[in-house]
C-alpha cells in the first residue's frame, strides 16, 4: 500500500510545475516526471529501486472526466 | 477513513480543490500504488492504456466506445484487486475498470461507484475539504 511518507509527500507537494504530466513520488519527494505513465514509472523504479513510488496524473484542461 | 482533498492545478485555470485517495491496483503483472479521483459521477473506474499494461489486464475483452464529458473513446473492461489502507484499516476487493485504449487520451485514474462505492459509505464534505470511507457490513 501507499507509505505515509509518499501520500504525505503527494499532499504537501506543490504540482503546478506538473500540468498534464505523469508524477512519481518516492520517499516523500518528487522523483520524475514525464508525460507518459510509463517513462515517469521506470524511472521512479530505477531510482528508488527498493521502493515502491506512489504516481498521479496532474490533470489539465483537456483531461476527460466519466 | 479520511482523506483531505488536494488542491490541482489546472493549464489555464485556478487550482481545483479535487476528491483523491491512495490506492494500490493489484494486477497480474504488478501492483502500483496511484493516487486517483473518487469520481460519484462515473459509472465504472476508468484507467488509462499505459497503466492497463503496466498492470498487465487483459485489454481483449469487453471492448467497445464508452462516452464520458469530452467525448467517446474505445475501451476495454477486466477486474482489477485494489487495496486501500489507512491505520489500522485495510481493505482488499476486485473492481470492474474500463481501460482507454487511445495512448493519447489524457484520461486520470478515476475510482468509479461500481465495485468501490457499495463497500463504504462515502461522504464528500466539500466545507472541510475532505472524504470520509466508512466500511460497510457486508450483506
Amino acid at each position: 500500500m501507499p507509505t505515509k511518507d509518499n501520500y504525505l509527500g503527494y499532499m504537501t507537494a506543490d504540482l503546478k510545475r506538473y500540468v498534464g504530466e505523469w508524477v512519481a513520488i518516492c520517499n516523500g519527494k518528487v522523483v520524475s516526471h514525464d508525460p507518459s505513465f510509463k517513462k515517469a514509472y521506470i524511472e521512479a523504479k530505477r531510482q528508488c529501486p527498493a521502493k515502491r513510488p506512489l504516481l498521479t496524473r496532474v490533470p489539465d484542461q483537456d483531461t476527460m472526466i466519466f | 477513513m479520511n482523506f483531505k482533498y488536494k488542491s490541482l492545478p489546472r493549464k489555464d485555470g485556478p487550482a481545483r480543490k479535487t476528491p483523491t485517495i491512495p490506492v494500490t491496483f493489484i494486477g497480474p503483472g504488478e501492483s502500483i500504488d496511484i493516487v486517483a479521483i473518487l469520481d460519484s459521477g462515473a459509472d465504472i473506474s476508468v484507467l488509462p492504456l499505459e497503466v492497463g499494461e503496466q498492470l498487465g489486464l487483459d485489454l481483449t475483452k469487453k471492448r467497445g466506445p464508452c462516452g464520458g464529458i469530452g467525448g467517446e473513446v474505445d475501451t476495454a473492461e477486466d477486474y482489477v484487486r485494489v487495496r486501500i489502507a489507512q491505520g489500522h484499516e485495510n481493505y482488499t476487493f476486485d473492481i470492474p475498470v474500463k481501460v482507454v485504449l487511445d495512448l493519447k487520451s489524457s484520461v486520470p485514474v478515476l475510482i468509479g461507484r461500481e465495485g468501490f462505492f457499495e463497500e463504504f459509505e462515502i461522504t464528500f464534505d466539500e466545507r472541510r475539504e475532505r472524504i470520509s470511507l466508512k466500511k460497510v457490513a457486508q450483506r
